[in-house]
């Protein structure tokens, strides 16, 4: 044994050389190799290739070609079923983007209960999201038992539809998706912070900077990178945002807090539409992948800076 | 990483001053506000927990439930069957904990320090996954776990969490920082690859496995759609899934109490394993 | 080399993308028959169900030793089927509502069971209407087991409550919409309880509001040669659904919860929150009401929809059973040995009215409702039925004055579902029903217009 790690024996096959190094680190992450072909690789290969396939249960049946394709994108509801997931990205924005971001940056200034509310912004997401789904259901609950109407009624206002009023669904559904995620935004960029270099504040005082013109100047520039990769991570996710509106609203009031997500759903598990469902999957793969490609862009550029 | 270091715009020396005391009163004031709006629903779901279904909608609403009886805990809790819900959940979550530490540990350690000939397109692969959007690979992945006979099995679940992208990432970048020297001593001892990960690397990495092991355990805990669409069991149910349904047949009052006991059992973790959870948080997302 | 391995990489990938997913069926061990069966209770959740169900089990293995039953807990429900059916975890029989009939038999998980109806005498004695929802291409594919058409239910309570029960303190059915909007609506003023529970969601709005629809004279959809056409934008559909719109801004008979399912639907019944719900006559009632909600049954009543303008209408609905199309002919053959044995066989021998009565005992065992008398059956009335009754008649625990108006088909119309796309047509009409409660402002027309243009475009014309 020992002998053989001294003289690293090598092991040829072929044009191959391989160590023993190379032979048991392989070895160690051969089962995890085996999953991320199972789990990953393939079913996403499967997904695209079945989307050509007419499905019958889960059985795969003939080529039908773009069939598939031309039955979702024919769908009267998915140009609606598209704008209203844009819609969750652009909710998800108006109220969850800035608010860690300030948390964070007023978080820093602070000495005295900087862990009490550390803790308390991030306890939500320890939750599990289905439990703080229903939660958010009841505190939207319509009449004025519900907490929102209590607290309206504590102002003197009319108690709200809430959930019901489809215009105000999806800006809801992310309300509480921020009060939930808003914490584990802090902390990143809490973290972020804790990079920058208290010197330049120093100087900055020096040259009689002011608190917000030291912001400007020092801070946000470099949260600025992290703010432009948690934008690409936060459209990727909720654009594929499903279980919040499956749970709270079922996708109504009449279809206005429907996303692809719970479209792709219900084609494959309510309508037994597996190639409609894989279809739907792969357009939202398609834009997807755009984003993604753009993140790696941007994230790249920010490595190359930083 | 230390945490508490005065990191801020404003400067010791500026403390003093009236315009900052006004900045920090606002700041205080905002930071309060927050901590109301995340505590408050948590303490009204308490409180209306101990109503019944007729004060729970009375019109106008009352603030604090008439009685108090904490005895509905206890019928919930049987009702429900929120023990075998419990136990289902931690089976299935030690499970995924056991299999994510042992498998992307072993990942991880092998980037970081094996560099096997050709890892690089693992790790590469293991980025490029990593923002692949999942929503596409999720009905063939359901169809060939069934196919395999998975349904009602925790397994799928178990090879999920020893897939985990994320958490091989953590642990590359924390095996990056053990000193190689204490590798090659153990080598040169005669000690196989596994061994010295399991004798000289898993030890110390106390802080790394603890942070995975809390976020695989919240995870599993609140894991939804994939336990719904593959667990139909009632038996083998974990508690999400179970809070899930029980929307169904509890009144209000005492879907409260299960709401309750879903959240407790991960809080508590919190609470008490604080540290590793904040820390590792934050040391997570400056790698992403 | 790096070029190499993922070249091998993708070839292995590639192939293991083709390879299908394949499992057997054990059916046979050593001679003996196997058959699963579903349904069974749950032995933790429900003990003397279970308990009973194990009665009848071994019973059964007594008296026919060559088969082995071994029960299964599996129930249908849509988000499950395809899953278990592709795994070959379906049990051999297992219930199957009316609804699901061609879903199941296009993707060809059921077996023909034809010549085993025949056998049996399911075909003389089985009404025909009833035998024809589960027959396509002549041949018989499953076996009805359950009727039922959808009817009204009432809390006496919350009746009482708002003083609108007669002098005898029995429920006086609204005969039409109007009148049923007005009492609801007074309900609701007098004790700020719903009048009325209108779900929307989960299909279970536009399974309610079909009903609706059609006393209004709507029709839905029709074969136009080969091609199916929806015919809802009608003035007459409108109506219905402006009914419903009425019910919240006219009568403000409902909750204020717009988001109510099935479950929900019943829960609000059960726990004294709403007054009138459509509803069927039978266990998916009693066990939420009263198994798990404790409402006393007398404080159940049972009647029929109103009457609109163009008749009084009762939604058609049933279950059936299925058998598993990977089932040899002799597990078809035990399957209906089964179901003769439980009781869902046409004949009515002394020892099937024993089994029967036992089951009624049961019930009553457990604290289950036991009705005065079938109310609606897959039987020609006959012998079977009648000594059906005569057994119900004996041990009902349920007064039957509360049921009259439901028992009554006089001058009723019972009907069955729509032919094709069934669930599809329900959610696109849950989220008509949804709009018209939410907004004040919804036009009906225009929604019914685009609803019947999503419903041909999206289903009716993608039917091959």
């Amino acid at each position: 044994m020992q002998k053989s790690v001294i003289r690293r024996k090598k092991l040829s096959i072929g044009s191959f050389k391989l160590t023993k190094t190379d032979v048991s680190g392989w070895l160690l992450m051969l089962p995890f190799v085996i999953l991320l072909i199972y789990l990953y690789i393939l079913p996403t290969i499967r997904g695209v290739l079945w989307s050509f396939f007419e499905m019958k249960g889960y059985n795969v049946g003939e080529f039908i070609g773009l069939e598939n394709y031309r039955i979702v994108l024919q769908d009267t509801s998915f140009l609606v079923t598209l704008k209203n997931t844009i819609l969750y990205v652009f909710w998800s924005f108006v109220i969850g983007y800035l608010p860690p971001i300030i948390l964070a940056v007023m978080l820093n200034e602070i000495s005295v209960g900087k862990s009490f509310f550390r803790f308390t912004v991030y306890f939500p997401k320890m939750a599990p999201a289905i439990a703080i789904s229903m939660l958010w259901y009841y505190l939207f609950y319509p009449n004025e038992s519900g907490l929102l109407n209590m607290v309206l009624g504590f102002f003197g206002m009319e108690p709200s539809k809430w959930l019901q009023n489809s215009s105000m669904t999806i800006a809801l559904i992310q309300v509480s998706e921020t009060w939930r995620g808003m914490g584990a935004m802090t902390l990143l960029y809490f973290s972020t912070l804790q990079g920058i270099n208290r010197d330049l504040y120093e100087a900055s005082m020096l040259d009689g900077a002011g608190l917000w013109h030291r912001f400007k100047s020092i801070t946000l520039p470099h949260l600025f990178p992290f703010m432009l990769i948690n934008a690409v991570r936060q459209v990727i996710e909720v654009f594929q945002i499903m279980e919040q509106p499956f749970a709270m609203t079922g996708g109504g009031p009449n279809g206005a807090s429907m996303s692809l997500g719970l479209a792709g759903y219900r084609y494959a598990f309510q309508f037994f539409k597996v190639g409609n469902a894989l279809a739907l999957n792969v357009i939202q793969f398609v834009m997807l992948m755009g984003l993604t490609i753009i993140y790696f862009k941007v994230k790249s550029k920010i490595d190359d800076d930083v | 990483m230390s945490k508490n270091k005065a990191n801020g715009m404003i400067l010791d020396v500026e403390r003093r001053q009236p315009k900052i005391k006004l900045v920090y009163m606002f700041i205080y004031a905002v930071l309060i506000l927050v901590s109301i709006t995340i505590l408050l629903p948590i303490i009204w779901i308490l409180l209306s927990s101990l109503k019944d279904t007729k004060e729970f909608l009375q019109v106008p609403p009352t603030l604090l439930p008439k009685n108090w009886d904490f005895g509905k805990f206890i019928d919930v809790w049987h009702k429900s069957a929120i023990d075998t819900a419990y136990l289902s959940t931690i089976i299935l979550v030690s499970g995924e904990v056991i299999c994510s530490i042992v498998l992307n540990g072993l990942v991880g350690y092998a980037l970081s320090r094996l560099k096997p000939k050709g890892s690089k397109l693992v790790f590469i692969c293991i980025l490029w996954l990593m923002m692949i959007p999942h929503n596409l690979s999720m009905v063939p992945k359901f169809i060939s776990f069934i196919g395999l006979g998975l349904a009602d099995s925790y397994l799928p679940f178990w090879m999920m969490a020893g897939c985990n992208l994320f958490h091989v990432l953590l642990f590359k970048d924390f095996f990056d920082t053990i000193p190689k020297a204490l590798i090659e001593a153990a080598r040169i001892d005669g000690c196989s690859e596994l061994g010295i990960f399991m004798k000289i690397v898993l030890p110390l990495s106390k802080p790394i496995v603890m942070t995975n092991a809390i976020f695989t355990f919240t995870g599993g805990w609140g894991e939804f759609l994939f336990p719904y669409l593959m667990i139909k069991d009632t038996a083998m149910q974990p508690i999400a899934i179970k809070l899930f349904t029980l929307k169904e047949v509890l009144p209000v009052d005492e879907y409260m109490v299960a709401l309750i006991l879903a959240i407790v059992p991960p809080l508590l973790v919190f609470c008490f394993l604080q540290k590793y959870v904040l820390d590792g948080m934050e040391a997570g997302g400056v790698k992403e | 080399m790096k070029r190499k391995l993922s070249f091998v990489l993708a070839m292995v990938i590639l192939a293991l993308c083709f390879t299908g997913c394949g499992s057997n069926n054990d059916v046979a061990e050593n001679g003996e028959t196997v058959i699963y069966v579903g349904g069974c209770p749950v032995k933790e959740q429900a003990p003397e169900l279970w308990e009973q169900f194990e009665a009848q089990r071994l019973g059964f293995m007594e008296k026919y030793p060559e088969i082995k039953v071994i029960g299964d807990e599996y129930n249908y429900s849509m988000d499950t089927y395809l899953s278990k059916a592709a795994a070959n975890q379906l049990p051999t029989i297992y219930y199957l509502p009316f609804t699901e009939v061609d879903k199941v038999m296009e993707a060809g998980y059921v077996a023909d069971v034809t010549e085993y109806m025949e056998k049996y005498g399911y075909m003389e004695s089985m009404r025909s209407d009833v035998l024809e929802k589960a027959t396509r291409d002549g041949k018989v594919w499953m076996v009805p087991i359950k009727t039922y058409y959808l009817g009204m239910t009432a809390n006496k309570e919350v009746l009482a409550q708002a003083g609108m029960l007669d002098e005898d303190g029995y429920v006086v059915w609204p005969k039409t919409f109007d009148e049923l909007g007005q009492m609801a609506g007074e309900i609701k003023a007098k004790t700020g309880i719903p009048g009325f529970v209108m779900p929307t969601m989960k299909n279970v709005g536009g399974w309610h509001f079909m009903n609706i629809a059609w006393s209004y004279g709507a029709t839905f959809m029709e074969k136009q040669g080969e091609q199916w056409v929806a015919t809802f934008n009608s003035p007459e559909c409108a109506e219905a659904l402006q009914f419903v719109k009425d019910l919240q801004w006219k009568y403000n008979a409902l909750s204020d919860n717009l988001f109510i399912d099935f479950a929900e639907g019943r829960k609000m019944i059960a726990t004294n929150q709403g007054a009138f719900h459509f509803a069927v006559l039978d266990d998916n009632l009693f066990k939420p009401l009263v198994m798990q909600n404790g409402m006393d049954r007398n404080s159940i009543a049972m009647g029929k929809i109103p009457a609109g303008p163009e008749g009084q209408y009762g939604l058609l609905g049933g279950s059936m059973m299925a058998i598993s199309s990977t089932a040899t002919p002799a597990q078809i053959d035990a399957c209906f040995k089964w179901l003769d044995y439980v009781g869902n066989g046409p004949k009515m021998s002394d020892e099937e009215k024993q089994v029967y009565e036992q089951s009624i005992l049961d019930r009553l065992e457990i604290g289950m409702p036991v009705l005065p008398k079938n109310c609606f059956n897959v039987w020609k009335s006959g012998e079977k039925v009648e000594a059906q009754d005569a057994i119900l008649a004996k041990y009902t625990d349920m007064d039957e004055r509360n049921l009259e108006d439901y028992y009554d088909t006089e001058g009723m119309i019972i009907k069955a579902e729509e032919p094709i796309c069934c669930q599809e047509l329900y959610i696109i009409l849950d989220s008509c029903i949804q709009e018209v409660i939410s907004n004040k402002d919804a036009d009906v027309n225009a929604l019914l217009a685009k609803a019947a243009n999503d419903f041909q475009v999206n289903y009716l014309d993608n039917v091959k």
